[in-house]
């Protein structure tokens, strides 16, 4: 699962290896995960 | 054939057409309702709808909004988006969205009417162990409007009445040459002047007749 970071922004691969999560680029512990983009439904007005 | 306007006003007009064939009459009625063509919304992306409407309830209710437009700016394939984002109040209540938030790119189009109401929006507050929340209603759209015809579908159609009573004086009835008075009432929904209507169609069937005339021309 992509995560990002709060900080810089940048994306992080996130392993279940070690415990605690960190930014490896800033050290920023805040992480997000990467959602699609909004949906948009179009619909048909009749 | 001759016409007299009894009554006009802004978006209703009664006239008496005389001398003409009830079969005529009938044409311009039909041309009137089906083929004037006018500006409506026909797509919508929905970005949001967290409302109590359907998505569909919403871009029909969307599509029966009568848009006001130069139609001599559009052609068949022209588009105009607009678009419409809401949300409830802050507190415990609602707030009613009407068609003057529909926001058009081209400064030319909008609304005939600004009080048409589109949806309710309704905040409810709630308090669980002393945390009090708020939940709000929001939308967030983007309509597509473009030109179409009553035949295609009824938002098209520029007239809400339209029709015609055959006058029964005496005169009329003895009239043997099957021509009569018809007395018109038109009303528009906004969408597009009532005399340009009934212009509009008059032209519309001038032309369907020119290219039937052309058209058994090519045969012989």
């Amino acid at each position: 699962m992509g995560y990002y970071c709060l900080r810089c922004k940048r994306s992080v691969e996130i392993t279940n290896e070690h415990q605690g999560a960190r930014c490896p680029y800033c050290g920023f512990r805040a992480l997000r995960k990467e959602r699609p983009e909004e949906v948009v439904k179009k619909v048909k007005a009749e | 054939m001759e016409v007299k306007i009894i009554d006009q006003r802004e978006n209703e007009v009664k006239f008496v057409f005389s001398g003409v064939n009830v079969r005529f009459a009938n044409a311009l009625r039909r041309a009137m309702i089906a083929e004037v063509p006018k500006l409506a919304i026909d797509e919508v992306n929905i970005h949001e709808n967290t409302s109590l409407l359907y998505d569909e309830q919403l871009a029909l209710r969307l599509a029966l909004i009568p848009l006001k437009a130069d139609l001599g700016d559009y052609s068949v394939d022209d588009r105009s988006t607009l678009t419409l984002k809401a949300i409830s109040p802050e507190r415990a209540g609602y707030t009613m969205v009407y068609s003057k938030e529909l926001i058009s790119s081209d400064s030319g189009v909008k609304a005939a009417f600004e009080n048409i109401p589109i949806v309710k929006l309704i905040a409810t507050e709630r308090e669980i162990a002393g945390v009090r929340t708020i939940a709000r209603q929001t939308i967030a759209l983007e309509a597509i409007a473009r030109l179409g015809t009553g035949k295609e579908h009824a938002k098209w159609q520029p007239v809400t009445t339209c029709g015609y009573k055959i006058m029964s004086s005496e005169e009329a009835r003895s009239d043997l040459s099957n021509k009569k008075s018809v007395t018109f009432t038109v009303e528009g929904d906004g969408s597009v002047p009532v005399d340009e209507i009934v212009t509009e169609a008059a032209r519309i069937m001038r032309k369907k007749c020119e290219s039937m005339v052309d058209g058994v021309k090519s045969i012989k």
